[in-house]
């Protein structure tokens, strides 16, 4: 592949630094005619104030001018493809038209667009471009009724940088296609955290009784956000019957894994909260207090709602505003 | 409930003895949004910490890390801010010195006194970095009241081999580069917008190859160079001030004409009305209504400074990057007394580019007027913008009124009066709307995505009835890793916007709004008025005054995609209107499968809200998928 093809494939710009003498003369003739500017887009001024001081300091600048490094960019040639989705990518309102027809084009062209996708703009892009990957490749799965993107992610996959890993990953829990799970789980051991996290999310995103063992495995090794990612994934499950090994995590240092082990102990409840009820601390300090009061919020039920009024007084005051204002 | 304080109390105490001026004003009040928002619903600061894991950028600021890391530490930072630009009580003022302000760039100042000095900062200071606020010891903004004994030879020979020390690192091609092709970051053309998507995106891929270059020869630049150079240019220029403050400028101007020599050619006015062709060198003029036209461009090392006794003055600067600015060198005007015209283009009054720009203005009811990049704008250095009193009016378009990009800090102080602040509808804000205006000023600060972190972008107007006026992005926003702060200290104002404006960080930055006094109205549509946005933390504070809010979404204590953002009014009967109330007043979503965090306060007063609870109400609105950790309360 050419240079200039290298380029456009990969987007990746070169700065050349010019050491010809005479490209860098003329160079410091235009730009000392137009003040500093290498672009056109750049301001130019006139010479509107010309005194004999500045054509002195024009002349000065001029004649000291050494041979600089100019700066130059190659342009990239853009392909078809390329120019599709530039425009398909963009967000700007005034395209609106053509970033459609771009979109149709792409969505289209269904397999050589993910092929594109995935040769051409897993690296180096702006992260609207990074998000609009993950729309044409959701639109291409069609919820799951073609697999080509899950074939694809699942051949690049152990090639690609832990970057993209988990990018793809990330893609992947989002297809709505359930055939994605298999991959998935095969980098739930990854060294990476973010790799381990982005693979766990598909567990969340195409929940299955199989999944529910897998997450608990381990749960009380991990900690903040990859915690987090776990718990969502458990929370998205349908049924956890090990709900109790969860519940020492309601004084987990983050709120939102706390918020998460509520909502997964609130729903495998069912609403029964005389089957939570027992596994109340005792004495239940006032942090610990909170939370209960919290999830007994959460639960529907009138034993959950009883349990609120009779000990929401407990609470200290802002604590209990919140909490008033809840019911 | 006994509040707990964030910040290191070591360091305030220090801080507070150093600036007693920032002990009282400067409190952002966290210690109430912790005790009466926060521990009640369980958040802690692990919850709210913004700064992700990876992305190192040798160009980050420690105090904006510290801030993302610690959201409330942004009290810490703001204290240090008023102290650094306090005035000088009891006496006329000076400009603010720059050995005052390098410490926010993580510079070490030129003559530090060793008040207190941690290991850490003994390490930073062998490299010529100043450590993060707190350990470092600070330097005072009054210079000495003695006129004699100065020796102006020494400082012009400071500034002469300081800028030489600035680029040593580089070779002269590499310094040329720099010097013509940085600037054109932070231009743009109303055509802009008339370019074709292709266009445009070969245009953002040639930015982009350029900054890097740019950013791989700047951080070759050596900054203890800069600022030597620049602590003596201010010593040059506070003891003229001095001189004629004392009425010795005569002895003081034979002096300095003795030591100027070739290289700084000393031009001396007249008491009557002077036309001055400025380029590099000592302008000084005891009165009259005088007219400066900067020629230029300046180049690399240059020196300029105007110093101006009296009368009302006309300043053109109508092209870009004039003597008026400093591009790889210092540029200080100060203007001691009249009603002024300040008349600039792009990079122009207190606008810098791998340098220091200054621009005191000491009395009168001045304009001001840029275009990009002016008005208090830095890159790679510090741009003041500093005016003692008079009602004023600063007018630009974009990067303007304090607005700072990477490794630089840029300041507007205003003393006094009822100030107009207002952003030119110019430059089209095309990526997101065909009728709003991309604008980046008064107290904005931005780095380049996703490569570069921002800088420090402070507007601080200490008293008067003002008028702020923008667009999009603006009093108090920042962009990526950056700050941008809008600080009244007093009187009523009025702030108008309509995104990503009055306290709102957008992408891992901090912004912050913060009044102190005054009965204030504001309005902006949306990602405003306390919101953060994107792991960004936007704070809005009223501390006193019967304020009214107006917004449409996202704002008035709004947290989105993860972002955190406060709305706090601690006193007054206050009214708060918005069209979309699930929106605002406390809102959070989701993102990334968990919360984002919106807090809303209102302390006290009797306050009017367009929604059914709202006066004495406390509310939350977290129902884990589609709305995160909002809470609201009034009291």
């Amino acid at each position: 592949m050419s240079e200039a093809g290298l380029q456009n494939e990969n987007c990746k710009m070169k700065i050349e630094i010019c050491k010809s003498n005479k490209e860098n003369a003329a160079r410091s003739r235009d730009q000392n005619a137009i003040g500093f500017s290498s672009n056109s887009h750049f301001a130019i001024f006139n010479l509107h104030f010309s005194t004999w001081f500045s054509i002195l300091s024009l002349i000065s600048i001029a004649a000291s001018a050494p041979a600089f490094p100019a700066f130059r960019f190659v342009r990239p040639v853009f392909t078809h493809q390329d120019s599709l989705f530039i425009v398909a990518a963009t967000g700007e309102p005034r395209f609106k038209g053509e970033r459609d027809s771009a979109e149709r084009e792409l969505i289209s062209g269904d397999t050589a667009t993910l092929d594109y996708l995935v040769r051409s703009r897993l690296e180096f892009q702006t992260p609207r471009q990074r998000h609009y990957i993950e729309t044409l490749f959701k639109a291409i799965s069609d919820s799951g009724r073609n697999h080509g993107p899950v074939e694809r992610i699942a051949a690049a996959l152990p090639k690609a940088s832990d970057s993209v890993k988990a990018q793809l990953l990330h893609i992947g829990s989002e297809l709505g296609d359930s055939a994605f799970l298999s991959v998935a789980r095969l980098y739930l051991t990854a060294d990476s955290t973010e790799v381990r996290k982005a693979a766990v999310r598909s567990l969340g995103s195409y929940p299955s009784p199989a999944n529910v063992s897998v997450l608990l495995d381990g749960l009380e090794k991990t900690r903040d956000l990859e915690l987090q990612k776990r718990l969502w994934a458990l929370s998205m499950q349908a049924d956890i019957k090990e709900w109790p090994r969860l519940l020492p995590l309601m004084r987990d240092s983050n709120l939102y894994n706390r918020q998460l082990v509520r909502q997964i102990v609130g729903k495998a409840c069912s609403g029964n909260w005389q089957l939570l009820e027992r596994y109340i601390p005792q004495p239940l300090d006032q942090t610990s207090l909170m939370e209960w009061i919290q999830l007994a919020l959460e639960t529907p039920g009138i034993d959950a709602k009883a349990y609120v009024r009779k000990n929401a007084s407990k609470l200290d005051g802002y604590e209990r505003r919140f909490i008033q204002s809840m019911y | 409930m006994k509040p707990h304080r964030i910040r290191s109390s070591a360091a305030m105490a220090l801080l507070c003895v150093l600036y007693p001026y920032a002990a009282g004003a400067g409190s952002l009040d966290f210690d109430a949004v912790q005790a009466i928002m926060m521990e009640p619903n369980g958040i802690t600061q692990r919850d709210i910490s913004l700064l992700p894991p990876g992305r190192p950028d040798p160009f980050r600021l420690s105090r904006v890390e510290a801030i993302l890391r610690e959201p409330f530490r942004l009290e810490g930072v703001t204290e240090e801010v008023l102290g650094r630009t306090a005035p000088d009580s009891g006496r006329p003022a000076l400009p603010v010195s720059p050995d005052s302000l390098w410490p926010l760039l993580d510079v070490l100042p030129h003559r530090t006194l060793p008040v207190t000095q941690t290991s850490a900062a003994s390490d930073s200071a062998s490299r010529g970095i100043a450590p993060s606020a707190g350990s470092v010891a600070l330097s005072g903004t009054a210079a000495s009241d003695s006129v004699s004994g100065f020796r102006p030879e020494s400082a012009l020979a400071d500034i002469r081999e300081g800028l030489r020390e600035h680029t040593a690192g580089l070779t002269e091609a590499e310094k040329t580069f720099l010097y013509r092709e940085a600037p054109g970051l932070f231009l743009q053309e109303e055509e802009d917008t008339a370019r074709t998507a292709i266009e445009g995106e070969l245009r953002r891929l040639e930015d982009d190859a350029r900054s890097h270059r740019i950013m791989e020869l700047a951080g070759k630049l050596r900054w203890q160079g800069l600022v030597r150079a620049s602590a003596a240019a201010w010593r040059l220029e506070t003891w003229l001030i001095r001189a004629f403050r004392s009425g010795t400028e005569n002895a003081a101007v034979a002096l300095l004409k003795k030591a100027g020599g070739r290289e700084f050619p000393i031009r001396v006015g007249t008491k009557s009305a002077d036309r001055f062709i400025v380029g590099q060198g000592i302008w000084i003029d005891p009165g009259g209504d005088d007219e400066y036209v900067f020629s230029g461009p300046t180049r690399p090392g240059s020196f300029t400074l105007i110093v101006d006794a009296g009368g009302d003055d006309l300043y053109l600067s109508k092209d870009s990057l004039h003597t008026s600015a400093a591009n790889l060198g210092l540029g200080l005007i100060a203007d001691l007394a009249g009603s002024d015209r300040y008349l600039g283009s792009n990079f122009a009054y207190a606008s810098a580019v791998f340098g220091f720009s200054s621009l005191f203005d000491g009395a009168g009811h001045d304009y001001y007027e840029g275009r990009c990049a002016s008005l208090g704008f830095a890159f790679f250095g510090l741009g003041v913008i500093q005016d003692e009193s008079g009602n004023d009016v600063y007018s630009a378009s974009l990067m303007s009124q304090a607005s700072a990009s990477t490794r630089g800090a840029a300041f507007l102080l205003d003393r006094g009066g009822d100030d107009r602040y207002l952003a030119r509808p110019t430059f089209q804000d095309g990526l997101r709307y065909t009728d709003h205006y991309i604008q980046m000023v008064q107290g904005f600060a931005t780095g380049f995505a996703p490569d570069f972190s921002g800088g420090i972008g402070v507007l601080r107007d200490t008293r008067g009835n003002d008028v702020y006026l923008a667009d999009i992005f603006a009093q108090g926003a920042g962009y990526w890793y950056a700050l941008g702060m809008l600080i009244d200290e007093a009187g009523d104002d009025r702030y108008e916007a309509h995104q990503y404006a009055q306290g709102a960080g957008v992408h891992y930055a901090v912004g912050a709004a913060v009044d102190f006094g005054g009965s204030d109205h504001r309005a902006s549509k949306g990602v405003s008025q306390g919101c953060g946005h994107d792991l960004g933390f936007g704070y809005l504070f009223d501390k006193a005054g019967n304020d009214n809010y107006l917004a449409t979404d996202m704002s008035q204590g709004a947290g989105s995609a993860n972002g955190f953002g406060i709305l706090q009014d601690a006193e007054g009967d206050d009214m708060y209107t918005s069209l979309n109330q699930d929106m605002t007043l406390g809102h959070a979503d989701m993102r990334r499968d968990r919360g984002s965090f919106g807090l809303f306060l209102d302390r006290a007063g009797w306050d009017r809200y367009g929604r059914r609870k709202g006066e004495g109400a406390a509310w939350r609105v977290y129902n884990g998928k589609t709305k995160g950790n909002g809470f609201g309360l009034d009291n």
